[in-house]
């Protein structure tokens, strides 16, 4: 291989970068930081402090359940309380009221009825759901609703679960695509925070 | 260019290999442990039944000498101190977490008795009595007495007396009156149902216990017999099922001291009557020397008699170092005071052998290796039942309802057909 080809493919690289830089440049320009993101929605302010949730509130699907800490399994996978009428709190996951990191619940879908989560994926964008913790009730407003395929979500299992987000963000997981023998997807519902009601508001 | 890649690569080559083999290189045991049912010693000649070990680098366990010595007879052959009996000898050692941990369980138990999967338990159930006995020991083939050493008074005056020719005849029949000796009768028998030691190991700690099953019916203690010529027995003592580390079998051993004595004395002279008669009455005052001398020889041997003569450790126990331990369910020496002629105890018993650790951790670099991190990030979510829990698929809310709704239908065609039977026969 003689010299002018390795210049040729390295002019390449160098102007592939220099388009990668502009396009990046202008994505921090339109697209919103983090930081306002995570800026207090009005009507509502920062949680004191995190702490660990205890109910799972969710208005337009009349979901009030409680919340108990999980752990995943040696062969990573996350299984929520064994009473369907019950919220798992992913323990190694975000307290509620953390600023980064991300929050994750899990409930039960059950097939013939009765599951926690069984209407999840009937929630729609802007829809509220509401964490109580001990030191306050944390309110999320619903961003995504998406289904995937159960090998679809390990291979999404570090943007899912990974505690690196600089911002926190909810995430509500459960199961569908019941096939009459199994279930071969996951409904997954993001939420980010609002934040807690401040009192004025909330009177 | 070209030159330079190379160069690095071979560079990187070397270090990735240097990388891959050193641990290999450095492993050594993390876990260890050994196992041994029987060693008898006579004069030092030892036997047993091998010893099993187990080791452990981090790369798997290695073991030796797996499966030997199923039983006493088969390890032992002709053996006069035991009988038939099974023999258990097995030894563990693994890695959890990275860290170093080994077990080890050695015993007998009688006939019938059989063998259990080590682990933190006993290895031996008890089968019938197993019988400790030296009551026909043979002591014939032993080089108790040494021309250097009892005998040493009169080797060094034998040769000025006429009958110095007759020093290998005297010396033989001296022996063969050893091997009829007390010494040769003294009977110690106890009845096990197992008698068994076993260690546990892990980094900075080593445990052991013995475990001694008997089979008298009493629970808590297990009879040791003396037995002296003539039938005269004598309880030794009552040893714990479960005895503390190092317990000393003495109770009541200074009592015979005196009897071990006058039949030494009885035995020897009887002996040597007969051997002896031909060399007329010089060889009363050889006789009477060589009486009083290996008497005197041994009488010191014999006080205290629990030191000198029969010495006996239930669940010895021993440090090498702080975290490792050698346990010996039972260790017994018959006159160690033998030790300054032959070298050694004139018997040595022990039962239960086991050895466990010292223990270390793998190193650091397989630590981290460990597959931990796939598990910290679930990949799945398995949050979905059939059916509520005890309620089978296929019979949800809404065959449920239809179940009931049809019964409430048959129940109340039931009723209207009821009424309907009371009013056409009012």
């Amino acid at each position: 291989m003689n010299e002018s080809v390795w210049d040729a493919r390295i002019a390449t690289w160098m102007s592939s970068l220099l388009v990668l830089c502009g396009v990046l440049a202008v994505a921090g320009l339109v697209l919103p930081s983090p930081a306002v993101e995570a800026a207090p929605t009005p009507g509502y302010q920062a949680m004191a402090a995190p702490a660990k949730p205890v109910r799972l509130v969710v208005p337009a699907l009349k979901i009030r359940a409680p919340i108990l800490p999980i752990e995943v399994t040696p062969q990573a996978v996350l299984d929520p309380p064994r009473n369907p009428r019950d919220v798992g709190w992913w323990q190694r996951s975000a307290r509620p009221g953390a600023t980064k990191g991300q929050t994750v619940l899990t409930g039960h879908t059950v097939h013939t009825g009765g599951g926690v989560m069984d209407r999840l994926g009937k929630l729609r964008k802007g829809q509220l759901v509401r964490v109580v913790t001990p030191k306050g009730t944390m309110t999320y407003s619903t961003t995504r609703v998406v289904t995937w395929s159960k090998a679809e979500l390990a291979r999404r299992a570090v943007s899912i679960f990974a505690q690196t987000r600089p911002t926190n963000r909810l995430v509500l997981i459960t199961c569908s695509g019941w096939t009459g023998k199994d279930y071969t997807s996951n409904v997954v519902v993001f939420a980010k925070p609002l934040g807690v009601r401040e009192k004025t508001a909330a009177a | 260019m070209r030159s330079s890649l190379r160069f690095a690569s071979i560079v990187g080559a070397f270090a990735l290999s240097t990388v891959a083999i050193t641990p290999a290189m450095a492993a050594a045991p993390v876990s260890q442990a050994g196992a041994n049912a029987v060693y008898l010693a006579v004069a030092g000649n030892g036997q047993g039944t091998g010893t099993v070990t187990a080791t452990n680098d981090g790369s798997g366990e290695k073991k030796n000498n797996v499966g030997t010595a199923p039983t006493v007879v088969g390890a032992l052959g002709n053996n006069p101190v035991l009988k038939a009996g099974v023999a258990a000898q097995d030894a563990t050692a693994g890695v959890a977490d990275g860290a170093g941990n080994s077990a080890a369980c050695a015993g007998l138990a009688g006939e019938d008795g059989s063998v259990v999967k080590i682990g933190s338990g006993n290895c031996l159930k008890p089968g019938k009595a197993l019988t400790l006995s030296l009551a026909n020991l043979d002591l014939s083939n032993t080089t108790l007495i040494q021309p250097g050493t009892a005998l040493d008074p009169l080797t060094s005056q034998l040769p000025a007396l006429p009958v110095g020719q007759t020093l290998g005849t005297v010396t033989a029949a001296i022996e063969d009156a050893i091997a009829g000796t007390p010494l040769g009768e003294i009977g110690l028998s106890g009845n096990f149902g197992a008698l068994q030691a076993r260690c546990t190991a892990s980094p900075g700690t080593a445990q052991g216990t013995a475990n001694l099953a008997n089979t008298s019916g009493d629970d808590q203690h297990t009879p040791i017999t003396l037995s002296l010529p003539g039938g005269t027995s004598v309880i030794l003592a009552k040893i714990p099922v479960n005895p503390a580390p190092n317990t000393k079998v003495v109770t009541g051993l200074d009592t015979v001291t005196q009897d071990i004595v006058n039949a030494l004395k009885t035995q020897f002279n009887d002996a040597l009557d007969g051997v002896a008669a031909p060399l007329d009455t010089v060889v009363d005052a050889i006789q009477d020397q060589l009486v009083t001398n290996l008497v005197a020889q041994l009488q010191p041997a014999l006080q205290p008699l629990e030191q000198q003569v029969l010495d006996i450790t239930l669940n010895k126990q021993t440090h090498p170092t702080p975290d490792s331990i050698k346990v010996n369910a039972l260790d017994l020496q018959l006159l160690p005071a033998a030790q300054a002629a032959v070298g050694s105890s004139l018997v040595n018993l022990q039962i239960g052998n086991v050895a466990c650790g010292p223990s270390g951790r793998v190193a650091s670099s397989a630590a981290v290796a460990a597959p931990e991190a796939p598990a910290a990030l679930p990949t799945s979510v398995s949050a979905g039942y059939a059916a509520m829990p005890g309620q089978h698929a296929g019979q949800g809310d809404d065959s449920s309802n239809a179940i009931v709704l049809g019964a409430f239908a048959l129940l109340m065609a039931g009723a209207a057909g009821f009424i309907s039977f009371r009013r056409l026969h009012r």
